[in-house]
């Protein structure tokens, strides 16, 4: 695979950024990405959703517990959901800042919440809110602001840690999952960080205390004593020696490696301490480093990857909702994980139902299924989700004969290939192809139908 | 379980409805027929590159062939099993054989109006029956196996690791394997097992052998098969070949088997090239035979081979260049044994080319209306069935 290609899809979700990386450099696209100014506006569907649980509540109360009333509300606020999962899809999709999305994903799978536990959908766009305007500041920050936010404080249940009542769920997960990982505090810290938490409650915009549910005894955490907050328990957890190295080995693992050796992630953690936790530094030396070294085929594409690539090399006009719809079914429901821990990663984004699933859907693409387009769109009507239509077209920029076809999508497609592959390909597009012919363009289609089912395209 | 139900089952459990349409369409399947009694079974060996039929079966008796051919002619002295002016390629010793015990039948000058010369717009023409100027996107089995086929059976095996677009259907679609053994052997099962040096890789395509629809039917019919012990020559069709026997001897359903043999493509060094190629189909096919025969399934197993093309009259160099029409051998599942078709018209070509004699869309509807009691005009294949072959 052609260096650039590989780059763009490793720091995106396609291969559209190579020229522009082959154009520019490597480091000038690092840079200017993590630069922009990533806007996130509030989407039609969003503003005009229910604010908070009470909003929702009054609202069923209204209706006076009539159940087909309620269903229809319940069924809005599912709806809100889905949107909201095609809308971030759409994000992926047409930004030009694709590294920037694949940022806020990265941290949407690290400080997990998801819709069916929240039920306000508006918290859950706050929190992606928060995560978008603080992925290029300080870490810290950024820790600080998610414990607060609305949708995390509900779905840890810190709503109900209260004084006298102590719930340490938002506690445990802050150290174990977010912050320090196992191994780096004790049972009684994370009691004393849950203390430090009670009466942290739902606010207006974002989380607060609330004076009668707080605890205000001395708290002992991490070697330290006082009448803590959860902001002085964040200083504190800064303070440790494991905090840069947890994240590091987390972002190694998002974005380049399954299993990444444990002097790469001191070598990165190193760097995220020396800046102190700044991370767009932090970031643009990961990708610097990672992006100079002759390392490929070690990541398997997540599912988003892999449409989102299918679907700009195809020329498909997208629709969001299917593809957000296709994400879930391969196990990548964006806010809506499995468990707290997140999504695991690696090989786990392939069983071989999944695989099966992939291919599949690379045949109905590819030979054309119309039968199931319909029966996709009358299945997803109840969500909006419009037509649905595969009309696969390929533009190849050199297309002289078979072997310039068959380099070039090679080069953009796999990370490398094999005798086999060779022969199969030259059976596929054989050397007296004409590119000018009639059903040229469906042969050529068939290489990239070969090429998208082989093992070598699922890995970048 | 049948398996389009098991597909159903597997498609709900993920709530991965991606795996629908091969039920979406059970309205079709409703109305599927099947004759599961019909026993018979069709293999097909594609030859790529374009066979040259005149030094496959050599027309040694007539004096233009070795005008035209001086350089790669085939010397009378050599030929095998000579019939009626005609004879077999050197490499292809046990052709004879089996000619003489009466089952191979030989379709001569075999092709279709308006010759294409591109390899792959052959093929395509082959393989999906068209005319020479209509596209067709299902191949010609493909789209018998769609109507005729089986909900709880895998409909056809093609050995090789490109889908072969004869099978090529809307509904039916088969299984395309490059080794049946390897397959079995990266299963899951075997999972520690290391194939190449990147461990990602490995795994990835561990899990594609495993995702692969019908290896069940496969490995079952490979379990069954285990009792039949017989050896083949040592090359890849031979491999194939085999396998595909042990299938059919397992008792899978499949009516449909297909592979292929690159390496006809002889613009230059012809002789030394297609002598190797033709080895190997000989050794490879012998060995077939007699497996069936040994096992006492010849009758009922219909072994077809041809080229998307033959060649050029005339020699070019130490080779020949693109043609038309060739020879087509059909072995086994009760053929009579001819040689069908006039000797190959060496005077009046077309541009260079044999003028072809018979349709291979009839012979064709000849495998469809006698093996399978088809219709073939059904699938669009309006020639009439070829008389003689059955």
């Amino acid at each position: 695979m052609e260096r650039n290609h590989l780059i763009s899809l490793r720091l995106g979700f396609s291969t559209v950024e190579a020229e522009n990386i082959q154009k520019n450099g490597v480091s000038d696209f690092i840079s200017r990405q993590l630069e922009a100014k990533h806007k996130l506006e509030v989407p039609d569907f969003m503003a005009n959703s229910p604010k908070s649980l009470n909003e929702i509540q009054e609202i069923k109360k209204k209706v006076r517990k009539v159940r087909e009333e309620i269903n229809k509300i319940n069924f809005k606020l599912n709806k809100v959901g889905f949107q909201w999962k095609a809308f971030l899809v759409q994000r992926c999709f047409e930004t030009e800042n694709p590294l920037r999305e694949k940022i806020n994903l990265f941290f949407h799978n690290h400080f997990v919440v998801s819709l069916q536990t929240v039920k306000v959908p508006y918290w859950i766009y706050q929190h992606y809110n928060s995560i978008n305007s603080h992925s290029m500041g300080n870490y810290k920050n950024l820790v600080k602001e998610m414990v607060y936010s609305n949708a995390l404080i509900f779905y840890l249940n810190n709503q109900k840690n209260r004084k006298g009542k102590i719930n340490e769920n938002l506690g445990r997960e802050l150290l174990e999952l977010f912050t320090l990982g196992e191994g780096n505090y004790s049972e009684n810290d994370i009691k004393n960080a849950a203390l430090s938490l009670a009466g942290l409650g739902n606010g207006k915009d974002k989380g607060k205390y609330i004076p009668k549910f707080k605890d205000n005894s001395t708290k002992t955490f991490l070697g330290k004593s006082g009448d803590f907050i959860i902001d002085d328990v964040i200083d504190i957890i800064f303070e440790q020696e494991n905090t840069p190295y947890f994240l590091a080995e987390k972002v190694l693992k998002w974005f380049y490696y399954d299993d990444p050796s444990d002097e790469l992630i001191k070598q990165h953690g190193d760097i995220l301490k020396k800046n102190n936790f700044e991370l767009k530094p932090f970031f643009e030396a990961v990708f610097l480093i990672e992006s100079e070294k002759n390392i490929i085929g070690t990541h398997i594409k997540n599912p988003l990857e892999f449409i989102i690539q299918v679907y700009k090399d195809l020329n498909m006009d997208p629709n969001f909702k299917f593809m957000s719809h296709f994400i879930k079914n391969q196990a990548m429901d964006l806010y809506d994980q499995p468990n707290v821990k997140g999504w695991k990663g690696g090989q786990s984004w392939l069983t071989t139902q999944i695989y099966a699933d992939r291919n599949q859907f690379m045949d109905i693409i590819i030979n054309g299924n119309k039968k199931y387009e319909q029966q996709l769109m009358i299945r997803l009507k109840k969500y909006d989700v419009g037509t649905i239509q595969f009309n696969p077209t390929l533009d190849i920029k050199d297309k002289t004969d078979a072997n310039t076809i068959l380099h070039e999508l090679t080069e953009r497609m796999i990370f490398e290939t094999n005798a086999d592959m060779k022969s199969d390909l030259d059976e596929l597009l054989k050397y007296d192809f004409d590119p000018s012919s009639e059903n040229a363009d469906k042969s050529i289609l068939k290489v990239y139908h070969y090429l998208s089912k082989t093992p070598e395209f699922q890995l970048i | 379980m049948n398996r389009r139900k098991f597909i159903q089952l597997t498609a709900s459990a993920t709530g991965g409805f991606l795996v629908l349409p091969s039920f979406l369409t059970a309205q079709d399947l409703l109305n599927f027929e099947s004759d599961e009694t019909n026993e018979n079974r069709l293999v097909f060996i594609q030859l790529n590159g374009g066979n040259d039929g005149l030094n496959t079966f050599i027309p040694y008796d007539n004096p233009l062939y070795y005008s035209n051919r001086p350089r790669i002619g085939i010397s009378k002295d050599k030929i095998i099993n000579p019939i009626n002016g005609m004879a077999f390629h050197p490499a292809l010793k046990d052709f004879g054989t089996i000619s003489q015990e009466g089952n191979l039948t030989v379709v001569q000058n075999v092709g279709y109006p308006n010759p294409n010369r591109s390899h792959f717009r052959s093929q395509e023409i082959w393989q999906t029956a068209s005319d020479s100027k209509q596209f067709l996107d299902y191949g010609w089995l493909g789209r018998y196996l769609d109507i005729q086929c089986n909900d709880g059976m895998l409909p056809s095996v093609n050995l090789g690791s490109i889908d072969n677009l004869a099978l090529k259907a809307s509904m039916a679609n088969g299984i395309t394997l490059r080794d049946v053994n390897r397959a079995k052997k990266n299963s899951l099962i075997d999972f520690e097992r290391k194939l190449t040096d990147n461990p990602q890789l490995d795994f990835v395509r561990k899990i594609q052998q495993a995702s692969i629809e019908g290896m069940n039917e496969i490995n079952e019919a490979y379990k069954n098969a285990k009792n039949f012990n017989e050896t083949y020559a040592n090359n890849g069709l031979a491999k194939n070949l085999e396998s595909i026997a042990k299938l059919i001897k397992g008792n899978l359903g499949s009516k449909v088997y297909y592979t292929s043999l690159g390496g006809f493509d002889t613009h230059t060094n012809q002789a030394q090239q297609q002598y190797k190629q033709l080895k190997t189909v000989n050794d490879a096919v012998y060995s077939f035979y007699s497996d069936l025969k040994v096992n006492n399934i010849l009758d009922r197993v219909t072994l077809v081979i041809f080229s998307e093309f033959g060649r050029r009259v005339h020699e070019n160099g130490s080779g020949t260049d693109h043609g038309t029409a060739g020879p087509m051998f059909i072995i086994g599942g009760k053929n009579k044994g001819k040689v069908l078709g006039k000797n190959p018209d060496l005077e009046n070509l077309s541009k260079g080319d044999l003028i072809y004699d018979i349709d291979f869309r009839s012979v064709y509807a000849a495998l469809l209306k006698d093996k399978f009691s088809f219709d073939p005009k059904r699938i669009n294949i309006n020639s009439n069935a070829l008389k003689g072959i059955f």
